[in-house]
Formats: structure tokens, sequence, C-alpha cells
């Protein structure tokens, strides 16, 4: 990585960072805020659950194409009210890893999903929610194959290494912890994130050939525990 | 109010998230940094402590068997070295060179045991080695133990191995 990729990739990433909190800032309507002054009350009142399903599409993906474009992640989240102020979540995509360097190629693909829980710490203060805290646990499965046709190990003292790894499947069970916000910016069009930190459970794989990436978990050599996750959503009222 | 100061709360957070998603790039590792050596300590009993002292050797040469190049040659007052392993077998050795009385110098030779494990670290980086230690055999000229701390060699900065001269 050159110097200049080196201190760009940040400010790049700071850039969507900023794209993504300034609708939230320029949110405040001055209607708003007299509604707002009128409900002087800080009970949180038990509205009724809204039928509704939430489709979001993970679009810190495009922050980690500019970082790593060898590293392609889809990923859509589901998400619905089951309870009040308690969601049930599903999310799942595909990853595929493709590089041919001089020392090493190396490609990968597989899927993965996660369901679970996530429960909303402002309780509801108006009828419409629009603005959501929430934690959440999640179960997390993977599974790819992947593959190095080669590579070459640097050892400058003994002399270079040259080998292959066959392919091989790799599987991962993990349980994850998140806290994030999830804010209404129009109506049914919401912008959330998520700060992850993640279990493994168990773990099948080749002993000889880690994975790089493992889908919807990171990397997979990398000690990485807390990761970040920005998406956009947009919300099916079904009433 | 409840609404804006959850607003305020929700903006400040954003901003938060955006620090460390900053510190995190920051934070990727530099090929430069990865450095799979396995580190030795050099140490004697201590007869007062359950721990045991560090020692300084005087001067040191090491190179590995069968190599014309030196790892060490005549460092002084050495407390820890760091040698490469062989990634291309699974088994080397290193012949130390110790100062002995008068001007005798005293020799012992290491041989390491262990599991290789390629992996790929970044994209830029490509793979490095990583290495299970597994048995350590040596002569006992002037070295006397040789106890296995931590088997995992790999890139983190931990003390595997202690020599007790």
């Amino acid at each position: 990585m050159s110097m200049s990729e080196f201190f760009l990739r940040p400010v790049f990433i700071l850039i969507i960072g900023m794209c993504l909190h300034a609708p939230v800032v320029s949110q405040q309507a001055p209607g708003q805020q007299e509604n707002e002054a009128t409900q002087k009350t800080d009970t949180i009142v038990r509205f009724p659950v809204e039928p509704f399903i939430r489709l979001g599409v993970d679009v810190s993906a495009i922050g980690r194409i500019v970082a790593e474009p060898e590293v392609r992640q889809l990923e859509f989240s589901l998400d619905s009210e089951v309870s009040f102020n308690w969601f049930a979540v599903l999310e799942g995509g595909v990853l595929e890893v493709a590089t041919e360097q001089e020392t090493f190629s190396y490609t990968s693909s597989g899927y993965f999903f996660r369901a679970g829980f996530d429960y909303n710490l402002l309780g509801r203060p108006t009828p419409v929610q629009n603005d959501l805290v929430l934690l959440g646990l999640r179960y997390g499965f993977s599974n790819l194959n992947h593959e190095a046709p080669f590579f070459t190990v640097s050892n400058p003292y003994w002399g270079d290494h040259s080998g292959s790894m066959e392919p091989s499947s790799h599987s991962l069970h993990w349980l994850e912890f998140s806290g994030g916000v999830k804010t209404e910016i129009f109506r049914n069009l919401y912008l959330g994130w998520y700060l992850k930190t993640r279990v493994k459970l168990s773990e099948t794989k080749d002993p000889d050939l880690e994975p790089y990436y493992i889908g919807g978990f990171g990397h997979g050599t990398r000690r990485a525990p807390v990761m970040i996750h920005y998406s956009i959503l947009y919300r099916f009222n079904f009433r | 109010m409840i609404s804006k100061t959850y607003r305020c709360i929700i903006n400040i957070v954003f901003f938060l998230a955006g620090l460390i998603l900053i510190t995190s790039c920051l934070m990727e590792e530099v090929c430069d940094d990865i450095n799979v050596m396995i580190r030795i300590g050099f140490y004697e009993d201590d007869p007062d402590n359950e721990d045991p002292l560090s020692v300084t050797i005087e001067r040191l040469t090491v190179f590995g068997l069968g190599v014309d190049s030196l790892v060490y040659n005549n460092a002084l007052s050495v407390g820890q070295i760091e040698l490469p392993l062989a990634s291309h077998q699974d088994s080397c050795a290193f012949v130390f060179r110790f100062p002995g009385n008068e001007r005798n110098l005293v020799y012992d030779t290491i041989w390491f045991y262990y599991l290789r494990s390629p992996k790929l670290i970044t994209m830029e980086c490509g793979f490095v080695t990583f290495f299970q230690l597994l048995e350590i055999q040596h002569t006992t000229n002037n070295i006397t133990t040789i106890l296995t701390e931590d088997p995992e060699i790999n890139d983190e900065f931990n003390e595997h191995v202690r020599i007790f001269p």
C-alpha cells in the first residue's frame, strides 16, 4: 500500500460516514420541535406493535471495496417488531474473494446468515417509531470454499518456500453482540449502523489454509473483535 | 424535547462511529511489522524466587546449521534473541557460540521441530508461515535446560523459549 493510499482511504471512508451523518442533522423540522414541546412527558407509552418489514442493504461494503477491492460482500437484512420494542432480525449475504498477485493467488466464495433479536432502548415516545437505539444478539453461520493455487513465503535466511493449497471448505458458527442506531431520515427510509463484536462457537476448517475473509464475520487471521456496519433500510408497512 | 435530545445523541454517536472507522483503518497492519520469529530469552535459576532471573550473554554468535551467514555475530550483552525458522521444512537447527573460560569458546546446537501453517495476512503482505513448536533438542556443553513458554510462533511479540546456560 502506498503512503497516499494509506492516508486517503480513511478520509474517503470518513466522507461516506459524514454523508450518512448529515441527513440526520438536517432532519429537525420546525414543526416537529413544536410537537415535541407540547408533548412534555418522559413516560414511555406502550403503543401497539405495528406490522411491518424493514429491508436493509449493508452499504459499508462500499468502504470495504475501497479498502480491499479483492473482497466483495453483499449483505441484506430483514427485521420486524414481534413484541413491543423487540425486533426479530434476519441478515444474510454472499462473499467472493479473488486475487492474483505476484507472490500468490487466492479465491474464495461462500454465503452467510445471522438470526437474532434487537431490543430498542428508546422505547417509543411517540406513536411513530422513527428513532431506535438497539442492543442485539445474533447467531451467525458462514460457509465458504477457498483455495490458493500458488503462494511463495519469503524467508531471507533459509530461502523462500513455494507451495499450493488444494480447494477446501470452511464453516463457522458464532455469537454476535451488537449495539446500534436506526433513524428515519425520510418517510419509511432509515439509516442505521451497528458496532458488533463476535465470539466464535465452533469452526470446521482445513488446518493448512485459514480463510482470508469469512462472510458476515470478517478477517479470518486478524484479531479485530469490533466491526462497524452502515446500512440503508426501507420500511414496508402493512397497515 | 425528548426526541431532540435523542437525535442529538444519535448525531454524536454517528460522529464517534466515524472516528472509530478512521482509527481502525489507520491500525491496518503494515507488512514490515509482520515478523514471525522465535523469541528466546536467557535466564538463570533464582534460589530466592520461583521466577528465574533474566541474564545477558556477554558475547554471542548464532548461525543456522548448514547456512553460511550469521544471525548474530559476536553480539554484546544479549538478553533476548530472535531467530528465523525455516519455512520449507519441519525442523531446523541453530549453533550457539558462547564465551567460555579464558580464550575457549563453547558451542551448543539446538534443534527445533514444528508444524508449519502458511497464512494469508493481507493482500499487500501475502502469505507468511506461522509455526507451532513441537519439540526442542539440544547439546549440553553450555546450555543446561531449555523450556518452552509459548509454542505458538506467529506475528505476536511473545517470548517462546527460555534458555538456561
